[in-house]
C-alpha cells in the first residue's frame, strides 16, 4: 500500500531512543514486561537460527513488511591511545549511496553529533567549525584520528505492522564483514545479528515480538555494540594507556620489584610509540616516547642504590642518549605547534610569518630523518636488546636479584614523595620577585620529579586523596610550565630572527612580525611571573601541607626538633649534588 | 520551540489536512515535531495510522503528573511524533474548567516539551470554548484556514473580534485561503480581491484538490505521498511563509 516509506532501516541512522528507566508498577506482571523492554535488543544467530526461519516464525503472529536492503561501509576512528573510546563514545564514518556521514555517538547508540564529510578527517582540527569539531578537539587533544576497524554492513529491515498498518516495531538482520585497515589479511565475517527496535509509544509491541522470539533456539543475547564486536573480532582491545604506568604495586613488596614493574611498563610504552614515529603520523608519538624516557631516567635516579653497578647502568646511559637524539625533532614540533597557535590568534600575521614556518618545517624534516637514522642505528638496537633481556626475561639473574632488593616499598615510596615535597617547598620559598629565571626553571624541574613520583606510586595511595593533592599541584605546575613555554618561545623566535636576518633574504615585514610575537611572549612571561607568588602560596598553604603530611609523612628520617624548617638533611644534600651533576633536565 | 495552532470556528475548512501536512513538512526540514490531535474525531490520528486512544483519558493527561511524552507515539515519518486523540476530548472544556487557571493549562503542559521538540502543531476542534481559549494562550501563532466565501470570511472576522475581547495580548493570527476552486467565480473574485480587502492573509493558498482527500485513503501526509502535486507544493509554500512569520 502506498504511503509507507522505508524509514529508519539503516543501522547508522536508526533513531535509537534512550533506554527507558525501570518503571515501578503496581501490577508485578506488567512491571516485568516493562523492565524487559529496551529501545533496542540484539541477538546473535547461532545454530538452528536463520533469518528465514525466524521470519517465518514471526509471521505466524505478526504482520511483517520487508524494506529495501541497505548497505553501508563503516570506518571507526580513534586516537592511538583510544581517547574517544575511553569516554564511552564511538566515532565513525558511514558511507552509503553517495554520501558520507561522520558521527559521534555513545556506546548505547545515542547520537551526539553528525556531519556530512567528503573524507575522514586526520585530526579534529580538519573539521569545519562547529560542535562536532569542538567536541572532538576536547576529546582528542591534538592526536591523530586513525582508522581502527572497517566494516561492510548489510541490513535488512522488516517492519512490524498493527491492524492499522502502522509500524509498531522494527526487526533488523545485520550481516557484517570486518577488516583491519592496517592489515592485508582477508575480512572476517561476524555472526548475523538480529535487532528488535522499539517505536516510541509501542513498547508493548516490541515486548511481544521479543516474547515470540524467546521461544526460538539459537538466539543469544548480545550486549556489545557493532564497534565492540568488530574490534574484538580483529583482536584489537581498547586499553587506557597511562604512559606505561598502569601497574599495581605491592606496598609490602621490595622496592626493587617496583622498579622492574615500572621500568617494564615504561619501556613497552616507548616501543609502542616507535612505529608511529617512523611513519610520522602524529607528533604525540615522539612526545610520549620522550615522556617515557624522562620517567625512566627519574626512575633510575630514584633506584640508584639498587641498580648501581648492574647491567641497568647500560640502560641509564642508553636512555640519556635516546633523550638527546630525540630532542631536536621534539623541539621543532613544539616550535611549529606554538607558531600555529600564535597564528590562530593573529591571522593577520600569517602572510608575514610564512617564511618562518617554511624554515621550521624544513628543519623539522631534516631532524626527523636524523631521528629515524638513530632509531635504525646499532646504539638503539643495543638499547632495545639490553632492555628486553633485563625486563622481559624472568630468569635473568640481575632482575631476579633486583626483585627482592631494596627496602619495603610502601613506607619508602611515601618517604621519597614527602622529601621531594619538602624540597619543592624549600626551593619555592627561596624565590622572590628579583630571582633569576633559572631559579623558576629549576623549581619546575623539581616539581616534575615530584609529579613523576606521585605517578609512579599512584597505586599505593587512596585515589581520591591523591587526586585532590595533584589538583593543587597541577595549578602550580601549569604556572611554571607556562612561564617556561614563554621563555622557550622567546628564545626560539630570537634565534629564528637572527638566522633570518643573517640569511639576508628575510622581508622586513617578517622580521617585524617576529618582533611582535616576541613582544607578546614577553608580556605572557611577565604575567606568569607575577602569578607565581599566588600559586605557590596556595600550594604551600597549611591545609595542603597537612594533607601531604597525612598521606606521605614528613619526609624526615629522624625528627630533629632543633633543626630549622629550611634545613636540609645530609641525605637531601647528597641527592641535590647528584641531581646537579646530572646537568640536564630529566 | 514554536507552537502552531490550526484553528477555525467552522468545520470542514481543511484544518486537519493542514495540520498533518504542515507537521510533516516541519519534520522533513529537520525540526523535531509533535502533532497533538485535540479533536475527539481523531482525524489527524487516523491519517497517521495511530489509534485514537490515550490511556487514562484526557483527565489523566490534563492532571499534569506525567509528561505528555508518556502518551506520544512515533509516526512512521522521521522526526514526527503524535499525541493521539481520544474520545474523552469531547469533554475537554469541562475538564479544563475543573483546574485552576484553565486558560493557561495547555501552555503549562506543553512547556516542558521545549527540550524535546522544535515545533508543535495543535489540530483543534471547531468550537469557541475554554479549550480554544487555552489553545490561544499556548500558541505562538494561529493558522486559520478560510474558504473564499463570504460566510467563511464572516466567521474569520468573528474570530478576530473574539480574540480582541480576550484578556491579554492577542496571539499572532496567520489566516490563509484553503480549498480554493478558481473555477468558481465567487472564489476567484474573493481570492483576487484579498490583498486589498484582507492584506493580513498569507500569500500562500491551498487549492481544492481531490488529492488532498486522498490523504484519507493513503493515510499519510500528502506531502509524503504526493509532494510534487499542486496541493503538495502549495502546502510547502504555506509552511515556508508561516514559519518565517513566527520567530524562533
Amino acid at each position: 500500500m502506498r504511503g509507507h516509506s522505508a524509514r529508519f532501516a539503516r543501522h547508522a541512522r536508526m533513531p535509537i531512543e534512550k533506554a527507558s528507566p525501570v518503571e515501578v508498577s503496581r501490577n508485578p506482571k506488567r512491571a516485568k514486561l516493562r523492565r524487559a523492554t529496551r529501545s533496542e535488543q540484539a541477538f546473535s544467530l547461532g545454530a538452528g537460527a536463520s533469518p528465514r526461519t525466524l521470519l517465518a516464525h514471526l509471521r505466524r503472529q505478526f504482520t511483517l513488511r520487508p524494506q529495501p536492503r541497505q548497505s553501508s561501509h563503516l570506518t571507526w576512528l580513534d586516537t592511538f591511545d583510544w581517547r574517544i573510546h575511553s569516554t564511552g563514545m564511538r566515532l565513525y564514518v558511514c558511507e552509503e549511496d553517495d554520501s558520507s556521514l561522520l558521527t559521534l555517538e555513545s556506546v548505547t547508540g545515542r547520537r551526539h553529533e553528525s556531519l556530512v564529510m567528503e573524507k575522514s578527517p586526520a585530526f579534529a582540527s580538519g573539521l569545519p567549525e562547529g560542535r562536532l569539531r569542538r567536541r572532538l578537539e576536547s576529546l582528542t587533544r591534538g592526536r591523530r584520528l586513525m582508522p581502527l576497524a572497517q566494516a561492510e554492513l548489510t541490513t535488512r529491515c522488516h517492519i512490524v505492522l498493527d491492524d492499522e498498518e502502522k509500524t509498531v516495531a522494527r526487526i533488523f538482520f545485520d550481516t557484517c564483514r570486518v577488516r583491519d585497515p592496517e592489515a592485508t589479511g582477508a575480512s572476517i565475517e561476524l555472526p548475523v545479528i538480529l535487532r528488535v527496535g522499539r517505536v516510541e509509544g509501542y513498547a508493548a509491541d516490541q515486548a511481544r515480538v521479543l516474547e515470540c522470539l524467546g521461544q526460538r533456539r539459537g538466539l543469544e543475547r548480545v550486549e556489545e555494540d557493532l564497534a565492540a564486536r568488530a574490534l574484538r573480532a580483529l583482536g584489537r582491545v581498547p586499553t587506557q594507556r597511562l604512559g606505561g604506568l598502569d601497574v599495581e604495586l605491592d606496598p609490602s613488596g621490595a622496592a626493587g620489584a617496583a622498579f622492574l614493574s615500572l621500568q617494564r611498563g615504561l619501556f613497552h610504552a616507548m616501543r609502542s610509540n616507535e612505529p608511529g614515529i617512523r611513519k610520522d603520523l602524529d607528533t604525540e608519538h615522539l612526545h610520549d616516547l620522550r615522556v617515557a624516557v624522562r620517567r625512566s631516567r627519574v626512575l633510575h635516579r630514584l633506584f640508584r642504590e639498587e641498580i648501581r653497578g648492574s647491567e641497568f647502568d647500560r640502560l641509564t646511559k642508553g636512555f640519556k642518549w635516546l633523550g638527546r637524539v630525540t630532542g631536536p625533532t621534539r623541539d621543532l614540533d613544539v616550535q611549529l605547534h606554538e607558531l600555529d597557535a600564535q597564528l590562530r590568534d593573529l591571522p593577520e600575521e600569517s602572510d608575514a610569518l610564512l617564511p618562518l614556518v617554511s624554515i621550521l618545517r624544513e628543519r623539522r624534516r631534516q631532524a626527523w630523518e636524523a631521528l629515524v637514522t638513530a632509531l635504525d642505528s646499532d646504539s638503539y638496537a643495543e638499547l632495545v636488546e639490553t632492555a628486553a633481556d633485563l625486563l622481559d626475561r624472568p630468569d635473568h639473574p640481575t632482575s631476579r636479584r633486583l626483585a627482592s632488593a631494596g627496602p619495603l616499598l610502601g613506607s619508602w615510596a611515601a618517604h621519597r614523595i614527602a622529601r621531594a615535597h619538602r624540597r619543592l617547598l624549600r626551593h619555592g620559598r627561596e624565590i622572590h620577585p628579583g630571582s633569576p629565571d633559572e631559579d623558576i626553571h629549576a623549581l619546575r624541574i623539581e616539581g616534575k620529579r615530584m609529579r613523576y613520583l606521585l605517578e609512579f606510586f599512584r597505586s599505593l595511595h587512596p585515589a581520591d586523596e591523591t587526586e585532590s593533592l595533584l589538583k593543587e599541584f597541577r595549578r602550580l605546575q601549569d604556572n611554571l610550565g607556562d612561564f617556561n613555554d614563554a621563555c622557550v618561545r622567546i628564545e626560539m623566535l630570537r634565534s629564528l630572527a637572527r638566522d633570518l636576518d643573517e640569511s639576508g633574504h628575510a622581508a622586513s615585514g617578517t622580521l617585524l612580525a617576529v618582533g611582535r610575537l616576541i613582544e607578546r611572549s614577553e608580556q605572557r612571561k611577565a604575567q606568569e611571573r607575577l602569578r607565581f607568588e599566588e600559586r605557590f602560596a596556595r600550594f604551600e598553604a597549611r591545609g595542603t601541607r597537612a594533607r601531604f603530611r597525612q598521606l606521605f609523612g614528613s619526609g624526615r628520617r629522624h625528627e630533629a626538633p632543633a633543626a630549622s624548617a629550611h634545613a636540609k638533611s645530609a641525605e637531601e644534600k647528597v641527592e641535590e649534588r647528584n641531581a646537579n651533576e646530572e646537568g640536564s633536565q630529566p | 520551540m514554536r507552537v502552531f495552532a490550526i484553528y477555525s470556528i467552522k468545520g470542514g475548512v481543511g484544518k486537519t489536512a493542514s495540520a498533518v501536512n504542515l507537521a510533516d513538512l516541519a519534520a522533513r526540514s529537520g525540526l523535531r515535531t509533535l502533532l497533538w490531535d485535540l479533536d475527539p474525531q481523531g482525524a489527524a490520528s487516523f491519517h497517521l495510522r495511530v489509534k485514537p486512544k490515550v490511556k487514562g483519558g484526557a483527565e489523566k493527561l490534563l492532571r499534569g503528573k506525567r509528561s505528555l511524552r508518556h502518551w506520544l507515539r512515533a509516526s512512521d515519518f522521521e522526526n514526527l511524533d503524535l499525541l493521539p486523540a481520544d474520545f474523552s476530548y469531547r469533554n475537554l472544556d469541562l475538564m479544563l474548567d475543573s483546574h485552576a487557571k484553565p486558560r493557561k493549562r495547555l501552555a503549562r503542559l506543553l512547556a516542558p516539551l521545549a527540550k524535546h521538540y522544535d515545533a508543535i502543531f495543535l489540530d483543534c476542534p471547531p468550537s469557541v470554548s475554554l479549550l480554544s481559549e487555552s489553545v490561544f494562550r499556548a500558541a505562538d501563532a494561529i493558522l486559520s484556514p478560510t474558504i473564499p466565501t463570504p460566510l467563511s470570511l464572516r466567521t474569520y472576522a468573528q474570530l478576530i473580534k473574539h480574540l480582541g475581547e480576550l484578556p491579554g495580548k492577542p496571539p499572532l493570527v496567520l489566516p490563509f485561503l484553503a480549498q480554493v476552486d478558481r473555477r468558481k467565480k465567487l472564489h476567484r473574485e474573493i481570492h483576487d480581491d484579498l490583498p486589498e480587502t484582507h492584506p493580513e492573509f498569507l500569500k500562500s493558498w491551498i487549492p481544492s484538490a481531490s488529492i488532498v482527500e486522498q490523504m484519507g485513503r493513503e493515510r499519510a501526509p500528502l506531502t509524503a505521498f504526493a509532494p510534487r502535486s499542486h496541493a503538495g507544493l502549495a502546502y510547502a509554500a504555506l509552511w515556508d511563509e508561516a514559519q518565517s512569520a513566527v520567530p524562533e
